[in-house]
């Protein structure tokens, strides 16, 4: 009986589950595509690449991933990266977590008209400024003299992004969702702001500030644009930015560029695998209570 | 005590309001000055005011006209698809069952790939036929008997083909955001949707619509500025070409700054884009919001 009514199921999603099959093999294809490609003899990548054994890296060699830091100085390009990405979330916790505790708990002059412009500022791309951004940045040039090239640029890449209406907004929401009793109770103690702040609401808070920071090392990790414009040197490539030159600058490698292109998207794929969840429901809250 | 709040209060924001201030306000408000001015890359200082001599530059120019075009083909092309499909995708993986968890994620995976990455990677799949082998796609279309493909290098190809690469690309992040949509429609709704008959797409149309409507608003309007953001695409794959028509504004924009070295016209530029940006955001708000105002 039982087994009837399960062939019975079957047979009913059997074309749901195909199509799904089809449908996600769609989306799956080219990144196990280039997966597999990257564990190629670099002849066999353009061989196999329209038939089903360019999904499946026969002979496998680790020789393209050995190439990577030969062609490339590939530390150094993953350290500043690194650098940038943890500054930016650090900084940023440092920065906006108080600021959006004030905005969910505090009252000071101003503070709407204040709120209003950060909201507005979220709307304005990086693309839109990026020029006028560089002509600030570059402003603070005189700087270099001071801290030396490298570090002036891996501070021209992480300082601008540290405070982030965005991430603000998001946090302050998540502070007012929260009850005020737990507070209340450690100002009573004679606990001032700056230390219920930290020992209370920020504990409190911690899926919104683990939301906040993976959503700022995935889209740093992953920017291009602005290493573009501010990196000047090799050593102070970022690896998206190092990944497009070692796409555009001859000689062509296939199976280096795809080993190169596999590294730089583990830890991204790491990420989201920890944190997919709470990214995406953050951001579909503020959608459907802003 | 208030005055000692209101003092910590603002110690809080400082940092903040600062950083926000020189770094996206302040930059803002360059961007209007220097586009009034004639500026070179290497000038270090504004020069001598033109009046609205490099907004009559940018508007002249051939090569803004069709980067202002190509942008909006593009949003044209990625918007309607990517939110159709990625409502369609939500819907279909809201149904229980373990293949639905899968295809989410199968359709979820292209977001973690940078922009960067799709880039390399799709240009080796767009490959046009020849002698030392051919792309992934023409090596299909081979197989299936159609004949090969020019994609990035044809005109009229290339921008629908970064289109369809974009989709592919961005598509699950939208999928995910309208599915916890969904989710948070009360199945109340459907119930009583049913016991008054409505079938499947009527129950679509008069309870899943209207449910998510906020959520759809939303998704709309970050997958429009994504689309008007258009840069890495044909910066790294096709330089703007084949006969600039992949060319964005923003590269228009990178461009003017960094080969033409002329400032001045890249801030004009960026102003214009900045106004286009902020009008297609407001009026799709405004129709959004009367929208919602007729269900």
């Amino acid at each position: 009986m039982s087994r009837r009514t399960g062939t019975i199921r079957l047979r009913r999603s059997l074309p749901g589950v195909v199509a799904a099959a089809v449908v996600g093999l769609l989306f799956l294809a080219p990144v196990v595509w280039m997966i597999a490609a990257s564990f190629k003899p670099e002849a066999e990548i353009h061989r196999d690449v329209a038939s089903l054994r360019g999904f499946i890296p026969t002979p496998a060699t680790l020789d393209n991933y050995a190439a990577v830091p030969q062609r490339t100085n590939l530390a150094t390009v993953l350290a500043n990266t690194f650098l940038v990405v943890a500054a930016i979330a650090l900084g940023g916790i440092l920065i906006n977590g108080p600021a959006a505790y004030a905005f969910a708990r505090m009252r000071f002059p101003g503070r709407d008209v204040l709120f209003l412009l950060l909201v507005v500022s979220i709307i304005l791309p990086l693309e839109v400024i990026v020029i006028p951004l560089f002509m600030t940045v570059a402003g603070f040039s005189g700087a270099v003299d001071l801290v030396g090239d490298r570090i002036f640029a891996l501070g021209a890449l992480s300082v601008p992004f540290m405070a982030k209406a965005f991430n603000i907004f998001l946090l302050r929401q998540y502070f007012l969702s929260l009850p005020r009793s737990l507070e209340e109770a450690a100002f009573l103690d004679g606990a001032g702001w700056w230390r219920v702040f930290w020992r209370i609401a920020l504990p409190n808070a911690v899926p919104a500030v683990v939301t906040v920071v993976l959503l700022d090392f995935v889209v740093h990790w992953n920017d291009f644009l602005w290493p573009l414009v501010v990196c000047t040197g090799q050593d102070t490539r970022t690896v998206q930015l190092a990944l497009g030159n070692f796409f555009t600058e001859p000689p062509i490698s296939w199976g280096a560029i795809l080993a190169y292109a596999t590294l730089a998207t583990a830890p991204v794929m790491l990420v989201f695998a920890f944190g997919q969840r709470w990214i995406v429901q953050s951001v579909a809250g503020t959608g459907v209570k802003g | 005590m208030i005055a000692r709040e209101r003092f910590i209060a603002m110690l809080f924001v400082l940092p903040a309001v600062l950083l926000i201030g020189l770094f996206v306000f302040w930059p803002a408000v360059s961007m209007a000055r220097t586009s009034l001015h004639q500026q070179r890359l290497t000038d270090t200082h504004a020069g001598p005011p033109c009046g609205g001599e490099n907004f009559r530059a940018v508007w002249e120019d051939p090569d803004f006209r069709a980067a202002a075009w190509n942008t909006a083909y593009f949003a044209v092309l990625v918007v309607p698809l990517q939110t159709a499909l990625a409502l369609a995708l939500a819907v279909w993986v809201n149904a229980p069952g373990r293949w639905t968890r899968g295809l989410r994620l199968a359709v979820f995976l292209p977001t973690t790939l940078s922009l960067t990455v799709v880039a390399v990677l799709w240009d080796l799949l767009y490959e046009p036929a020849q002698a030392s082998g051919s792309g992934l796609f023409n090596g299909l279309l081979g197989s299936l008997g159609l004949p090969a493909q020019p994609f990035l290098t044809s005109p009229a190809q290339a921008m629908p083909c970064l289109a369809a690469m974009s989709i592919w690309q961005g598509v699950g992040f939208q999928m995910m955001i309208l599915l916890a949509g969904l989710q948070s429609v009360s199945g109340e709704l459907y119930e009583a949707a049913a016991l008054d008959g409505a079938r499947r797409w009527g129950r679509f149309i008069h309870v899943t619509l209207p449910g998510i409507a906020p959520t759809l608003t939303l998704v709309v309007m970050i997958t429009t500025i994504f689309a008007l953001k258009l840069f890495v695409q044909p910066y790294l794959m096709t330089g703007g070409g084949p006969q600039g028509t992949t060319r964005s504004v923003v590269q228009y924009m990178y461009e003017a700054a960094f080969s033409r070295r002329d400032l001045g016209l890249a801030c004009a530029a960026g102003v214009l884009f900045f106004i286009a940006v902020a009008v297609v955001a407001g009026v799709q708000r405004r129709l959004f919001r009367s929208a919602e105002a007729l269900t």
